[in-house]
């Protein structure tokens, strides 16, 4: 029995990982995916009444294995969420307006690349196993009057068009389950060019105060707190 | 008379037939004949359990807890020497153990229907019986054997101890009795082993009273603990002597023999008390004595199953030792066995081709600077053997390869047209060439001029040589190829090899070279291996699963589970990549398969030599054989050992959560699952040239799931198939 178990030892101190792998699982080297990530709202508040709350975003993508220990998705990724906005125009609101009436919802869709590598030296071999990811992306986003609180301005107008860039980094792991199924969690941590996640500007004080610099802050800043960090799960599936 | 009867009667005519035909010189070695026996098919789980049932079920929850525990750790190692290719059945060597075995049971048949034996290819002087009624008997015992009583004496003991249950007694014993636990380290050492003395002297006289009932004689019982006294010995003592691998011109300095010789020095009176058995003189004197009172008026026998047979035996297990010695590495050994043999069988090829194999692999050592790898100190060894382990020690690589080779041209001279002695002849001079810097120039193709005597004294006195001759005698290499030198085939070889060193020392240094050989490094690293190959077969896939938490670390049915499902996959996996397989397994086979039985066995003896060197294999006939009945040469093995262990940073993440709460979840998760590792490796070898033509392996930080074992077969057997544009 003993011997076994120096045997056992014996294996894992005397050899080192020298294996060379056909990409891909099983030669499949595509696989789609959707995902969800969430967290709590750490930083950046969406409501006016400052309670904390959940972020939710939902992801799409295509994977493709290059390596044993690399691959590269395309992502398309959406997200809407509560956004204070200040109109334009003062007129548009009255008086007593109370905080509650300066939101708006924001649409946010990414479309950009991400690229995975896995720590082939624990024995992962894409797309299974432990990875780290970074990911580039274009942000577009639109704010629309869902919630109807401005005067004068139809419920769902567009009030506003942002552009913006996203950098993420995320680690994970993969399981692959029926030779087709690929399951998947991890954290992701993003930062939108241009915001600060930390900061709001703080508009309640100065109701006269217009300015769509505000507003452009407001939603970047939002946008930013909303991929600061994140909870990553979801399912994909091997296709070819 | 029926058919059966008939046909059983043949069976064993044939048997007998064989055991006097075994021609070691024809390649005709101890091979296992008939259909499988049930013991090697059977898995070891179901026997597990069959047994398992018959536990008594009234017996303390605890006594029945450690019987299944002993069952299960019994079944599963026993199968795994039942399935390691070293065990023989219906070998000529098992049949006359049989017949043995049948003197002693011949009034009870219920015990003898019980019993199955044998033979283990190994050369230890030793028996041992497992709980389930195997009687292994060792080749090395069979070999050291001076009568067919003292054989009977050995099966006797073994019969007592399974009568007896002994193993399980013990085992049984160990884990129930409170105040063994109690004790010291030390105290529990004593007293596991005076419980095992007890064992065997019950065994010593229980066994006599059968052996004895058997018509045996009483004399014989002497032999029987010689055998146990000197079983570290060789199967005989004569003095080796250096002439053995002199030739005409070849001839040693006398500083490399030995003046004073070890005498054998095992001690009588030694201390027991520590040991699982009683000190063999006890034993001989307490056995003795009982004879003497149970035998009073007998007269036994040495031989009843007759003397002939005996010899046939004897001599079948110590031309068979050769092979285990080489496949050990023993290679000291192999050449002290043959020297033995070779008195009384002067022509046989065999025992030349084994001395011709032990120098060839000492020389390959020697010249990798590995030589302490295969021998042992000359310091070390008793007897008469002692002066040939001297002489290979006081050898250098030089002289060493010399020696070799003038054996090897020796051979190939006196057996022309053989294409294993040819070839080991021309890798000892590929090897003075390449290893050693050696030149036909370095040699004299004249013999030695003999001096005239000047000695004052009479021949019958003995002097001390002179210091000019001692010089002389140092230079006795310039003149060990006279002989050969004149042999074209040989100053052809030596070219041969000067070139080949050449063209080696020129791709050296050549920056070309380096560069495509860096380039097709990396290509493999990165891309794998491309065999190119249709089929691969594949000997003894392994999948061992272990759990450090638990106290029975190897989870023998969770592993025998794992492999029967990890061969599926093999199987499945190299048909959807195309590629023909087969599954050689003892497990797998069928009890008329004794061919794929026979081929497995020599399969592991070779996997077992192999060596991190080019060379040329003592099974190089067998492997040819058995590439071309299984229509290729690439042989695999492979295997995953799942490892589960306790995770050492639980603690850590459950202060981290404290600190910061939503990492409570994972803290707790992470506490209460073990971290796991799968070790997976594959290596293909072409078992005719001896090259390992591809390597995986891999340390996954991952429990052993589908997906990964899937994914690390699916890779290497797609490196298998592939085969890679040539530019």
């Amino acid at each position: 029995m003993r011997a076994i178990y120096y045997l056992v030892i014996f294996y894992f101190l005397a050899f080192v990982n020298a294996q060379a792998q056909v990409p891909g699982y099983m030669g499949k080297r595509w696989y789609a995916y959707g995902n969800v990530q969430t967290f709590f709202n750490l930083t950046n508040n969406n409501q006016w009444n400052q309670k904390p709350g959940v972020n939710l975003k939902y992801r799409a993508g295509l994977d493709y294995v290059l390596t044993k220990g690399s691959s590269l998705a395309a992502e398309y990724e959406y997200l809407q969420s509560a956004v204070r906005y200040e109109p334009e125009s003062a007129a548009s609101v009255s008086s007593n307006t109370s905080d509650k009436e300066f939101s708006a919802m924001v649409r946010s869709m990414t479309l950009g690349l991400t690229f995975s590598w896995y720590n082939t030296g624990k024995g992962s071999i894409a797309p299974y196993g432990f990875y780290q990811q970074v990911g580039l992306k274009y942000l577009l986003c639109a704010v629309t009057n869902e919630f109807g609180t401005m005067n004068r301005i139809r419920p769902g107008f567009t009030l506003d068009n942002f552009q913006s860039a996203v950098i993420t980094y995320g680690i994970g792991r993969r399981w692959i389950y029926f030779d087709r199924l690929v399951f998947h969690a991890g954290f992701e941590f993003g930062y939108v060019i241009g915001a600060n996640p930390l900061g709001m500007v703080n508009i309640s004080g100065s109701r006269s105060y217009l300015n769509s610099d505000v507003n452009f802050s407001n939603t970047i800043n939002r946008l930013s707190a909303l991929y600061l960090v994140n909870f990553n799960i979801g399912l994909g599936f091997i296709l070819f | 008379m029926n058919l059966k009867l008939i046909s059983s009667t043949f069976f064993v005519c044939i048997i007998s037939i064989a055991a006097f035909s075994q021609d070691y010189d024809k390649g005709e070695y101890l091979k296992s004949m008939g259909n499988i026996p049930l013991d090697f098919t059977k898995l070891s789980s179901e026997k597990y359990q069959e047994q398992a049932e018959k536990i008594n079920k009234n017996a303390k929850a605890k006594i029945k807890r450690s019987q299944r525990d002993f069952l299960l750790e019994s079944n599963f190692l026993n199968d795994e020497v039942l399935t390691s290719g070293e065990v023989l059945f219906n070998d000529p060597l098992s049949q006359y153990v049989y017949k043995v075995a049948n003197v002693l049971l011949a009034k009870n048949k219920p015990l003898k229907d019980s019993l199955r034996f044998y033979i283990l290819k190994s050369s230890a002087v030793n028996a041992f019986t497992t709980n389930e009624g195997i009687i292994f008997v060792n080749i090395g015992l069979l070999s050291h054997l001076k009568s067919e009583a003292e054989l009977a004496f050995v099966l006797s003991h073994e019969i007592v101890h399974f009568q007896a249950k002994h193993s399980m007694k013990e085992y049984v014993d160990e884990r129930t009795n409170k105040d063994y636990k109690e004790m010291s380290l030390e105290d529990r050492v004593l007293s596991k082993c005076n419980f095992s003395k007890e064992q065997e002297t019950e065994a010593d006289l229980r066994g006599l009273q059968m052996y004895l009932d058997a018509g045996y004689a009483t004399e014989s019982l002497d032999g029987f603990y010689d055998l146990l006294r000197y079983g570290y010995l060789p199967f005989e003592e004569k003095l080796f002597k250096k002439s053995f691998f002199e030739t005409d011109n070849l001839k040693f300095p006398s500083t490399y023999d030995l003046a004073v010789i070890n005498s054998v020095t095992t001690g009588v009176d030694y201390d027991d008390s520590k040991s699982t058995h009683p000190n063999v003189e006890k034993r001989r004197s307490y056995i003795t004595q009982q004879s003497n009172v149970l035998s009073r008026a007998k007269k036994g026998k040495k031989f009843i199953v007759g003397e002939k047979e005996f010899n046939a035996a004897l001599k079948t297990a110590r031309f068979e030792m050769n092979r285990l010695y080489i496949a050990d590495r023993d290679y000291i050994e192999a050449i002290y066995n043959s020297y033995l043999l070779l008195q009384t069988n002067p022509k046989s090829k065999y025992l030349k081709m084994s001395v011709m194999y032990g120098l060839y692999f000492l020389t390959k050592y020697h010249n990798r600077n590995d030589k302490s790898d295969v021998t042992k100190s000359y310091n070390d060894v008793e007897g008469d053997s002692q002066p040939l382990y001297y002489l290979i020690d006081q050898l250098s690589k030089e002289e060493l390869n010399a020696t070799a080779t003038v054996y090897a041209w020796k051979l190939k001279k006196e057996f022309p047209g053989n294409k294993y002695i040819d070839s080991v002849a021309y890798d000892l001079v590929e090897e003075m060439v390449t290893q050693n810097n050696m030149k036909p120039d370095d040699f004299s193709a004249n013999p030695k001029k003999k001096k005239e005597s000047t000695n004052k004294y009479p021949s019958y006195v003995k002097r001390a040589p002179s210091a000019e001759e001692l010089e002389e005698e140092k230079q006795f290499m310039k003149y060990a190829f006279v002989d050969i030198l004149d042999n074209p085939e040989f100053v052809k070889a030596f070219y041969i090899a000067e070139q080949k060193k050449k063209d080696f020392e020129i791709k050296k240094y050549s920056y070309s070279y380096k560069k495509q050989q860096k380039a097709k490094q990396a290509i493999i690293e990165k891309k794998g291996y491309a065999m190119g190959a249709d089929k691969v077969v594949f000997v003894s896939p392994d999948f061992k699963k272990v759990d450090l938490r638990k106290k029975m670390a190897l989870r023998f049915m969770a592993s025998e589970q794992a492999l029967l499902n990890f061969n599926k996959r093999i199987i499945k996996t190299t048909s959807s990549v195309g590629i023909q397989s087969e599954i050689l397994e003892p497990k797998a086979f069928n009890s008329p398969d004794i061919q794929k039985f026979n081929d497995y066995a020599v399969l592991c003896d070779w996997f077992q030599e192999s060596h991190d060197f080019p060379y040329f294999s003592m099974f190089q006939p067998e492997m040819e054989q058995i590439a071309t009945r299984y229509g290729t040469k690439n042989f695999c093995k492979i295997g995953t050992v799942s490892l589960k262990e306790k995770k050492d940073d639980a603690a850590a993440f459950i202060l981290a959560s404290i600190v910061y709460f939503p990492l409570l979840p994972y803290a707790i998760y992470n506490a209460a699952t073990p971290r796991y590792y799968t070790y997976y490796y594959c290596y293909v070898y072409d078992i005719v040239s001896g090259k390992m033509m591809l390597k995986n392996q891999n340390l996954i930080h991952l429990k052993d799931q589908s997906y990964v074992l899937n994914s690390n077969i699916y890779s290497s057997v797609q490196q298998m198939k592939y085969k890679r544009k040539q530019k």
